[in-house]
């Protein structure tokens, strides 16, 4: 899927125009953002853990954040 | 640590038979629904002993998608909604939060969601099954309002208070009640560590179960004192019991603004003064260690790290127990909310479930950080059987300290 997207302190974020119409953005702050990215890394942390032998990474120009 | 802002607007809505469901909110129902992935299902303690998919989020959301669309009644239907703990596992694991939230900047909200159905339906005139129970338990929180002042520094007695409440601890009533140990043992490791500090004497009713009867009421308490800790000049807020940290940290700030108040988790704060300070606790205790990471911490705010921290500053002490993304799927059975006091025996077996998992470890103590971890593993290990004792991280901390107090736990050291 391609999406329009914005880069808004070191993370990805859909271009907030796109969910204005059927499914609407809620209230959350920066704190609430970082709350989920970090649960998502324990749990992939815990996945991989359990279920891989080895992570591949993306190429090395796709995996730092541009700004 | 920073306020956590996740609101949706539409909950404010009261639902009511003799209207239909927001759209909005229906919309949300099938966010969920159209998942099927069912994470939110396998990652939940209560569905892990009643193997019933209606309670599960997907199960709730699918039933406020059946009552949007007539077929189904919120009075045949509800009784699902209690069978939740608010631990909040689910709302992480479900892509929506996990995979999505951060990018759409929206989130699955099981726990507002329960909550918001149990009371918009008692509202409406309906019942839930066991209620009273609940409503007995709030009613003797809301007679201690009366005489809080001195409620809840009667912990404090023969422990000098030295300091003024620009660092206020905060003790609810459940904790200055029921679980006096751990913040007469901080505020005397406070002391050790030359940290001066005053007590916040008018908490008001806090309990979450509040959230699930009367949000306006709960909100009346919290509002009041957002207003003191203002008024008294509290910069830091050291919160006792997660249960109360977590409602600070997530649900204050959607109602009331919290700047210029910083609120901390006691075991954080302590943590953070003895690395300030220099200090290592003298005595060792040496052990290995089972630890319960309170859901409050661990799923709510996802912020586990400071008690096992802590532990970790006793020389001699090791915790043996699996990481705190493995604990998402426990807990103790008491749950952040009504639970225990509507099924006790689910409960009981949800506890027993983990104090099992720590036995298996090896070990005879399980450490604790929340105060109503250590009431309800106290109960199981005594009608279980099971050789595991609660003890909480702050018990082990004091020992380490050289504070003795007649009911720190003799199993440990
Ligand atoms: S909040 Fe916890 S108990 Fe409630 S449905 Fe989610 S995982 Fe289950
Ligand atoms: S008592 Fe402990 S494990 Fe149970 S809900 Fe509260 S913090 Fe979570």
């Amino acid at each position: 899927m391609a999406e329009e997207i914005i880069y808004k302190y070191g993370h990805i974020e859909i271009l907030p125009t796109r969910m204005q119409e059927y499914i609407k953005q809620q209230e959350m702050n920066e704190a609430e953002r970082e709350r989920i990215v970090k649960a998502r890394n324990i749990h992939l942390d815990w996945y991989h853990r359990h279920f891989a032998y080895e992570v591949l990474k993306p190429p090395a120009e796709e995996w730092e954040p541009k700004a | 640590m920073p306020y956590q802002l996740s609101k949706k607007d539409f909950y404010a809505e009261p639902l009511s038979k003799a209207k239909p469901i927001d759209e909005e909110f229906v919309k949300e129902a099938y966010l969920v629904f159209a998942c099927r992935h069912k994470f939110c299902r396998d990652i939940c303690p209560n569905f892990d002993i009643t193997r019933n998919e209606a309670h599960s989020s997907y199960g709730f959301h699918t039933s406020i998608l059946a009552v949007s669309r007539g077929v189904g009644q919120l009075d045949e239907l509800i009784d699902n909604f209690t069978y939740c703990l608010e631990c909040g596992a689910c709302e992480l694991r479900c892509p929506n939060t996990c995979m999505g939230g951060d990018f759409y900047r929206r989130s699955t909200t099981t726990v507002d969601l329960v909550r918001k159905i149990r009371r918009d339906h008692m509202a409406d005139g309906g019942e839930i099954k066991n209620w009273s129970a609940v409503k007995e338990y709030l009613d003797e929180h809301r007679g201690f309002v009366a005489t809080q002042g001195d409620l809840v520094t009667k912990w404090a007695e023969g422990i000098k208070v030295a300091g003024d409440l620009k660092t206020a601890l905060f003790v609810d009533f459940f904790t200055a009640t029921q679980g006096t140990e751990v913040p007469r043992l901080a505020a005397q490791v406070l002391n050790k560590l030359g940290v001066k500090y005053g007590i916040y004497t008018t908490p008001g009713v806090t309990a979450p179960e509040l959230l699930s009867e009367n949000d306006d009421e709960w909100k009346k308490y919290a509002g009041e004192n957002v207003a003191n800790f203002k008024k008294l000049g509290v910069q830091t807020l050291v919160v006792m019991n997660p249960h109360d940290y977590a409602l600070l940290i997530r649900e204050y700030p959607k109602w009331f603004d919290m700047d210029g108040i910083e609120t901390v988790f006691i075991t954080d704060f302590i943590l953070k003064k003895m690395k300030e300070k220099g200090v290592t606790p003298p005595k060792a205790i040496e052990g290995k260690f089972a630890y319960h990471d309170p859901c409050t911490l661990n799923t709510l705010v996802v912020e586990a790290e400071s008690p096992r921290d802590l532990v970790g500053m006793v020389p001699g002490a090791e915790i043996v127990d699996v990481p705190p993304g493995n604990q998402w799927r426990y807990c103790c059975g008491n749950g952040n909310g009504p639970y225990r006091k509507l099924h006790e025996d689910i409960a009981y077996r949800i506890g027993q479930k983990r104090l099992r998992a720590a036995a298996d470890l090896g070990v005879d103590t399980i450490l604790v950080a929340c105060p109503h971890c250590k009431d309800q593993f106290t109960d199981v290990k005594q009608k279980a059987g099971l050789p595991v004792e609660p003890v909480h991280v702050i018990e082990l901390v004091a020992k380490a300290m050289g504070i003795e107090w007649e009911t720190t736990s003799p199993t440990i050291g």
